[in-house]
């Protein structure tokens, strides 16, 4: 498999170098923007200016694109497989847009990676295939050669992103290497609560890792969390740990206990609504409903959509939509918005996502005629295509960084 | 879509429990504050924490004292086990909202007309009121810097939800009288207040009180002992309580 490589801030900035010396399957490794001969020597990459890819038979790479900018250049030329990796915003960028074209890039990656625990746990919870760049077990986890026949013991992380890619390459399902990394990070959190007992962000991590692996003991360390937030004074935990508990009783399969969770933790009016079409879909026995629900008011979009995903009736392609729109799966949520009934907001909604999908796709005429004309509606709309305008000049300047390495 | 009512949150016909542990009280304030609470809750729940003076026989001449437990063994050294057994005896009898009460606390009237407003809605689980610490009679109450109960909102008033987490911390001493995961429902600080006569009595007895604070607690493990030696000031501040309209 070849790789292309689509960074953010240039080669120095680059924080995944050593992946690019372990990438399983390897022929060639590009990188889109330039590397000084110097760097590069001690690196198997071959730098590209971006007017190159075109050359390119796009169906034989693999794309990891470090930067959400590049979102547009990425869906233009269609790699085989893309791999988005997800960061936290820096400094010098605007963290809205960041994190929106960050959510939309993973909304269209075949796997996602960061080094960020929470980004991790975020995309856990929306998608399948995520890895982590991070581990904490200090025993390598195998080894391999890289291209200058150099051996490279393997931390957990690294062996597992190696398979990961391996599986992605090969059309193989990586959900074994996705299982097996909760499983570390849940024996990590178990042993350092062994260390630190009590502590609520870690009894919390560690119920989070044993909720993905089905694990009821979960509500156990919920609790102890949940319990020493309040110890410790930080009371506004209702909706971040107790609710969690309805979704932890949803996955055992008791759901009236779980919607009086939800309940309890329900104050404003569209939560108490809430709460009466889950009674009702509890009374008719609509069991997935309910549940699919509860995974989605606990930002558990990932359990929702499989269970929606199964179903078909205008309630769920209802819920499914709206799993849809909060994990940026935009582009697939316009369907099911057309078959809907909507009423104007829903209208704006529906070609606000449009646009932005037309966007992505490098539509820009159609992106512009979509907002204006949901500005009709909504003038809040107009902020859109200023919104376009901060992507185009944020687009611009990470391309920017590719040509004029080479223009030198 | 139906419009069931809220299922947790009544907005009318909510019954008012009080709860309360009694120890020796009969001599003291007990009668008058039963006489009160008789006035405005619906039912009152006590457990007697093995009272060797007539305070069970006082207790059960008060009709709306409906649960009456007394311990045959004190479990005053075990708080934390004191407050969570009456806690469940005040549950098991399925209460609506539950004020939790001292033998030596009195609600001001305005707050006794406002209880079935405070407890007739659904938008927040507990209200808390201001604690004023009357000082040696029920005239004035003591105001610095050791004595500040009443700048803070104390949480007695709790709507009961089954099936709700409760906690209570593993103290010995100082334990909240109400589950400590209240703290993380809405709740509601009323400008209405309560008078606290546990420090209404003589010198003499405010000494007895603070030999058995030092006695119980002699580094301030779980309380402050700085309060403890304020309990001896000569000359405290105290300000003239003032009564409210109702």
């Amino acid at each position: 498999m070849n790789y292309l490589i689509f960074s953010h801030s240039g080669w120095g900035g680059f924080p995944y170098k050593r992946l690019l010396d372990i990438l399983p399957d390897r022929r060639d490794v590009y990188f889109i923007v330039r590397v000084d001969e110097e760097e590069e020597s001690g690196f198997p990459v071959k730098s590209l200016p971006l007017s190159s890819i075109r050359t390119l038979d796009s169906s034989e790479f693999t794309a990891i694109v470090a930067s959400p900018y590049w979102i547009q250049t990425i869906r233009e030329w269609r790699p085989k497989h893309l791999i988005a990796a997800l960061e936290r915003c820096p400094d010098e960028e605007e963290t809205n847009l960041w994190n929106k074209y960050s959510g939309l890039l993973a909304g269209y990656a075949d796997l996602v990676i960061t080094s960020s625990e929470k980004i991790y746990l975020e995309q856990c919870l929306r998608r399948d295939g995520v890895i982590l760049l991070h581990g904490d077990d200090p025993l390598s986890y195998g080894m391999v050669t890289n291209p200058q026949d150099q051996i490279l013991f393997l931390q957990d992380y690294e062996a597992l992103f190696v398979q990961a890619v391996s599986a992605l390459n090969r059309g193989n399902s990586f959900e074994q290497w996705v299982k097996k990394q909760w499983e570390l990070r849940e024996r990590y959190y178990r042993s350092l609560n062994e260390q630190i007992r009590q502590h609520e962000t870690v009894n919390y991590l560690l119920a989070s890792y044993l909720y993905l692996l089905n694990d009821a003991a979960a509500e156990q360390y919920l609790t102890i969390s949940f319990e020493q937030m309040l110890l410790k004074d930080f009371t506004g935990c209702l909706h971040s740990h107790y609710r969690f508990f309805s979704a932890i009783e949803a996955k055992k399969g008791d759901l009236a206990k779980a919607v009086r969770i939800y309940a309890i933790s329900a104050f404003s009016e569209a939560e108490r609504n809430r709460v009466r079409l889950l009674e009702s879909w509890l009374e008719q026995g609509e069991d997935r409903l309910v549940k699919a629900e509860l995974f989605r008011v606990n930002e558990d979009y990932r359990a929702a959509i499989r269970l929606l995903k199964e179903m078909n009736s205008p309630e769920s392609d209802n819920l499914l939509l709206q799993n849809y729109v909060q994990t940026f799966r935009w582009e697939e949520s316009l369907p099911l918005l057309d078959q809907s009934r909507l009423s104007d907001d829903d209208k704006t909604v529906r070609e606000v996502l449009q646009g932005t999908v037309h966007l992505i796709h490098n539509e820009r005429h159609l992106a512009v005629r979509t907002f204006l004309r949901a500005s009709v509606r909504d003038w809040n709309v107009l902020s859109r295509i200023a919104e376009m305008l901060q992507l185009e000049q944020a687009a611009n300047r990470v391309m920017g960084e590719g040509e004029k390495g080479h223009a030198e | 879509m139906p419009n069931n009512p809220d299922p947790v949150r009544k907005t009318a016909d909510n019954r008012l429990t009080a709860m309360m542990q009694v120890r020796n009280e009969a001599d003291r304030y007990l009668e008058p504050v039963l006489k009160e609470l008789s006035e405005f809750v619906d039912e009152i729940v006590i457990v007697d924490d093995a009272s060797s003076d007539g305070t069970a026989k006082l207790c059960r001449a008060f009709p709306k004292v409906k649960t009456l437990v007394t311990l045959e063994e004190s479990r005053f050294h075990r708080e934390w086990e004191l407050r969570l057994f009456l806690w469940q005896l005040a549950c098991s009898t399925s209460p609506d909202w539950l004020l939790s009460v001292d033998a030596d606390e009195f609600y001001e009237d305005k707050a006794k007309a406002s209880m079935r407003e405070l407890i007739n809605q659904d938008r927040y689980d507990w209200v808390g009121f201001r604690f004023f610490d009357f000082w040696g009679g029920t005239t004035h109450y003591r105001d610095d810097s050791c004595w500040q109960i009443h700048r803070r909102h104390t949480r007695t008033l709790v709507r009961y939800i089954p099936g709700f987490h409760y906690f209570y911390p593993m103290m010995e001493h100082h334990v909240p009288r109400l589950p400590l995961s209240y703290a993380a429902l809405p709740g509601f600080l009323a400008e209405l207040r309560v008078k606290h006569y546990g420090w209404a009595v003589s010198r003499e007895e405010r000494y007895r009180k603070y030999l058995r604070y030092m006695e119980r607690d002699p580094h301030g493990e779980w309380g402050s002992l700085e309060q403890y030696e304020s309990i001896l000031d000569e000359n405290p501040n105290l300000v003239e309580w003032k009564e409210d309209a109702p």
